[in-house]
């Protein structure tokens, strides 16, 4: 049995999510995906955030099942009328985009637990190696989220 | 904006959805077969209009396997992706609720505009002022070139991006939060341009679309 989070149990999220003294794991598998929840009428590419903050997926490994995404894991509870979608963890691996400036950007995706949420997972990205809060111009974030809607990488998971 | 509903209540999760505006048909189909759990949801998506820029109806299809094996929920939610459109519905047995609906582009921009703080539960914010005046702009000067946007969405990041056809280019408009544009344009032979765009640029260059001069 997992060891559990007095706190975490105290709003009701699993144990298996509870990071208690686990630290965070640098590796993602090669299958291994990212949850993320989505409202109604949300396209899925126009789901995903590039903001670092509200970035923010579970990784598969770490999760029981998809729709762990639904847990509210700071307040409690489950998220209602919200659709998961899941994509690859390493889809940006390897992966640059141009500007004309000319500038190149990355996104990483890095493993930040939470006190509720071992799983919890954010993405960053890189201009020119810094890392930036915003993706400018625009015509670098159309074509990362051209390329997350084209790849077919992005699967819709329905929980019964 | 022209709007009908219509519930096939013969069979207790198949749904036929249909609306309309400006010209363009949205059209979807949404069936499951309950006497077999074991099925895929099939999803049927139209999208046509007799103008003659379509010239023929655009009709996608897919197929989403139930991740599952337990049987359809008679109630509860299930997303549909429609690439690169997703829905997601209440399913109730028998009906679909009568919300579903198209709004107008402006009205959606609007909409967008007033979501609150917080709107998918990831933090994210309405979009800005600069953002929705700009996106308005954006649809009204491809208006007045004949070249109707089709869709609007909103992003995560609070960006507007609308969906757009001139001739033999289609388009991908994104606005972000400080009003900046920037284009997709992806021409018939599969060539796909991006372009960032100053807002005092954008009428020249949707001219440009319209005689085939980008």
């Amino acid at each position: 049995m997992a060891p559990s989070d007095p706190e975490c149990d105290a709003i009701g999220i699993p144990a298996h999510l509870h990071t208690t003294d686990k630290v965070a794991v640098d590796v993602f598998q090669a299958n291994e995906r990212l949850f993320r929840r989505f409202p109604a009428g949300t396209n899925l590419a126009e789901c995903i955030s590039f903001n670092r903050k509200d970035s923010s997926t579970n990784r598969s490994s770490l999760c029981d099942r998809a729709d762990d995404a639904l847990w509210n894991c700071e307040k409690g509870g489950r998220y209602k009328n919200f659709g998961i979608i899941s994509i690859p963890a390493k889809i940006f691996d390897g992966r640059t985009w141009n500007s004309s400036e000319p500038a190149e950007f990355m996104v990483s995706v890095f493993h930040s637990p939470t006190p509720c949420n071992y799983s919890h997972t954010d993405f960053r990205v890189l201009k020119n190696g810094v890392e930036t809060d915003q993706i400018k111009p625009g015509s670098v974030k159309l074509q990362i989220r051209q390329f997350l809607s084209e790849s077919h990488a992005i699967n819709l998971e329905i929980t019964a | 904006m022209q709007f009908s509903h219509h519930d096939e209540t013969e069979s207790p999760f198949l749904v036929h959805q249909q609306s309309s505006f400006r010209g363009i048909t949205k059209g979807i189909s949404v069936y499951t077969h309950p006497e077999s759990p074991s099925l895929d949801i099939g999803v049927n998506w139209a999208l046509h209009t007799k103008q003659t820029k379509y010239r023929s109806p655009r009709v996608y299809f897919l197929e989403v396997k139930r991740t599952r094996s337990s049987t359809f929920p008679q109630q509860g939610s299930i997303g549909l992706s429609v690439a690169p459109k997703t829905h997601v519905y209440e399913v109730r047995k028998g009906a679909f609720p009568a919300s579903i609906a198209w709004l107008s582009i402006e009205s959606e921009i609007e909409q967008f505009s007033n979501r609150p703080v917080n709107w998918n539960s990831y933090g994210a914010h309405p979009i800005s002022q600069p953002c929705k005046i700009v996106a308005l702009e954006v649809v009204s000067l491809l208006e007045e070139e004949n070249a109707m946007a089709a869709d609007v969405n909103m992003t995560a990041d609070s960006d507007v991006v609308i969906s757009s056809r001139i001739g033999r280019y289609k388009q991908t408009w994104q606005i972000d939060v400080d009003g900046d544009i920037a284009v997709m344009v992806k021409r018939q032979n599969g060539a796909t341009s991006y372009y960032d765009i100053p807002f005092g640029e954008v009428a020249d260059f949707i001219q440009n679309l319209n005689n085939g001069t980008v």
